[in-house]
């Protein structure tokens, strides 16, 4: 394939030879950015997929579901969105560095080479997108035409190939970059074995011979300070709101999409009882729990009450990304299901006064038969306030927070 | 075929797997109907970074290189990505707040907070800015003006910059690096100085800048 030498009035701008610093723009400063990068994009995956896993409506699963430490959802998912934020300055920097090649001619040299730069548009188009839909997720804002969680799962999926498909082609450059061995001359590592006059080729030979092009952009930004301001960059991001998750920081939380404790008895809310439409049937004075297996029951709350109690500390933990400990108290559910004659190890719909997608959730037997998992009816000594769920509502220990369904009036067993 | 091939083809292999298991699920799994939307915002991002976020930080730079000497261009890049990030992740925040029937989502102010994060970061780099212009001070080698030139001064300069660093008070930009930033050729400083000067960069300037720029060159 053969391109023409674009006419010199194109040469000029990001197009022109030796536009951008052969030192910032190099193997060695996207190796080294990239890495961390890529460390972050492969924690952010296998704690989305986690996540993912752990919200399955459908039994039985093929992975054995954690129950303790009762913090382990708490930790994975606040880990995945902190290290998305993280991810943001990762990436500029990131695309940053490697920017001049979008200005590589020729743009193609052969089909693997048109393959390769197609895999890295998916790549970077899927980065930007998980990073996008991820941080307006957080703030609960969908100003898009598609439904978030399956778009976030499957375009990470698609984000990490393409990230495999990248480290393959890229290996040798890679290495050369870690090991801070210089390109070989002026051809591009990996590019199809042809020597490229893209600008970064261009400049990184004639940066001695052409006294233009190598003042071109001189001055104080060296590859440390680019990487040092990286990494001030993410712990700057990172300290201002980790406070979300880590209750412990919330005096830093100053950028966080929520705060820990700000919220009717101290704990932030997700679905409010008007946004879930259970306003007066919270409240009816008719409520009753009803419990449905091979002896089925109905308990009123007072009979509820009178069953023995238990206190629970555990985390709500949100896929939002934000935690808080907090005092729980009511009765175990394991001794509501057998008192409906339920078996040992059963599997348990608990259905809500909400209608809808959250109206009910499917609760697998690992959290169903632990002592920890309460039909909670008080929250930090009160009794639990209509936003979070009054009458009763579940709390079970390493649960997405989505699935600690409120307004609880319905307990179904599952057949196996 | 050597080892390392066969795993580079293996990765290969197993990225396109998986990202064919990506477009797969997204068409036959997701139950999203609109497949288009979600592919308006996969391109759309990539638009709004390579033609818009880009050119403008480029053109920053550019702007920084001609009204600023070397010294600031550090400080002023780290602002900008310290800064720009910080804004990035809060645009959601800004533009949302108030707006939740729920008010525990977004209950910060965060046009506050950006604002002061914003206000303690330029007062942090420009005080870090005055600490290292103390420092200097505090030197007992003293450059007359019009001296530059001369090896011997430079040295003096650098012998400063390792003091700085051995005391925790140096800029990053401004360590020198190792040793054989340190035996730079002295004629090549002297042809930098000169090309340094041409842009017209205060007098007093030039010994670091062309430390500087030498460090650059070499790393």
């Amino acid at each position: 394939m053969a391109f023409p030498t674009p006419p010199k009035w194109l040469r000029r701008g990001p197009l022109r030879a030796g536009a951008f610093r052969p030192d910032l723009h190099d193997e060695r400063t996207a190796s080294l950015i990239g890495t961390a990068l890529g460390i972050a994009f492969v924690i952010c995956f296998v704690t989305g997929l986690i996540s993912h896993e752990l919200q399955q409506q459908r039994p039985p699963t093929w992975l054995p579901l954690p129950t303790h430490p009762v913090w382990f959802y708490r930790f994975t998912q606040g880990l995945h969105v902190a290290t998305g934020l993280a991810c943001v300055p990762l990436l500029l920097a990131k695309l940053w560095t490697v920017y001049p090649r979008l200005f590589a001619w020729p743009p193609v040299t052969s089909i693997l080479h048109a393959l390769e730069r197609l895999s890295i548009l998916v790549l970077v188009a899927g980065a930007i997108f998980e990073l996008v839909t991820g941080i307006q997720n957080i703030a609960q804002w969908y100003p898009w035409h598609f439904p978030f969680v399956p778009a976030h799962h499957w375009v990470a999926w698609i984000t990490v190939g393409a990230l495999l498909l990248h480290l393959a082609v890229k290996a040798p450059a890679i290495a050369r970059g870690l090991r801070n061995r210089p390109a070989p001359g002026a051809v591009d590592g990996g590019e199809g074995g042809q020597a490229t006059a893209g600008p970064d080729a261009a400049v990184a030979a004639g940066a001695d011979l052409e006294p233009a092009a190598a003042t071109a952009q001189p001055g104080g930004v060296s590859r440390r300070v680019l990487i040092g301001s990286t990494a001030l960059a993410v712990l700057a991001v990172t300290a201002t709101t980790i406070g979300q998750s880590v209750t412990s920081l919330r005096f830093l939380d100053l950028l966080g999409v929520r705060s820990p404790h700000d919220g009717p008895q101290g704990v932030p809310i997700n679905r409010t009882a008007s946004q879930a439409g259970v306003l007066q049937r919270a409240v009816d004075p008719g409520w009753a729990l009803e419990v449905d297996g091979p002896r089925p029951y109905r308990l009123t709350l007072a009979e509820l009450n009178a069953l023995p109690q238990y206190r629970e500390r555990l985390p709500i933990a949100c896929v939002e990304g934000w935690s808080v400990d907090a005092d729980w108290e009511g009765v175990r559910l394991r001794d509501l299901l057998a008192r409906a004659g339920f078996p040992e190890g059963s599997w348990v719909r608990v259905i809500s006064l909400e209608k809808g997608g959250y109206g009910s959730s499917v609760m697998q037997r690992e959290y169903a038969s632990d002592p920890a998992t309460l039909l909670a009816l008080r929250l930090n000594g009160e009794v639990l306030s209509i936003d979070h769920g009054y009458p009763a509502r579940i709390i079970a220990p390493a649960r997405p927070g989505v699935l600690q369904t409120k307004w609880v009036t319905r307990l179904e067993l599952i057949p196996a | 075929m050597t080892t390392a091939k066969r795993l580079r083809i293996g990765l290969g292999a197993l990225g396109v797997a998986t990202l064919g298991y990506g477009v797969y699920g997204l068409f036959e799994e997701s139950g999203i109907r609109d497949e288009t939307a979600v592919g308006e915002w996969l391109i759309g991002g990539v638009i709004w970074h390579d033609f818009l976020l880009a050119p403008v930080v480029f053109a920053l730079g550019a702007i920084a290189y001609r009204f600023t000497d070397a010294r600031w261009r550090g400080r002023l890049a780290a602002v900008l990505l310290i800064g720009g990030s910080l804004t990035l992740i809060s645009i959601p925040a800004l533009l949302r707040q108030g707006l939740n029937r729920n008010t525990t989502v977004l209950p910060l102010d965060y046009a506050r907070n950006l604002g002061v994060l914003l206000a303690v970061l330029v007062a942090l780099v420009a005080a870090y800015a005055g600490v290292v212009r103390f420092w200097r001070s505090l030197r007992p080698v003293v450059v007359e003006d019009g001296e530059e030139e001369a090896g011997g001064e430079r040295k003096d300069h650098q012998g400063a910059g390792e003091e700085e660093a051995a005391g925790g008070e140096i800029e990053v930009d401004e360590v020198v690096q190792d040793e054989a930033a340190e035996q730079a050729a002295a004629e090549q400083a002297a042809v930098k100085q000169a090309a340094v000067r041409e842009e017209a960069v205060p007098e007093a300037a030039v010994p670091e800048e062309a430390v500087e720029q030498e460090e650059a060159q070499d790393t």
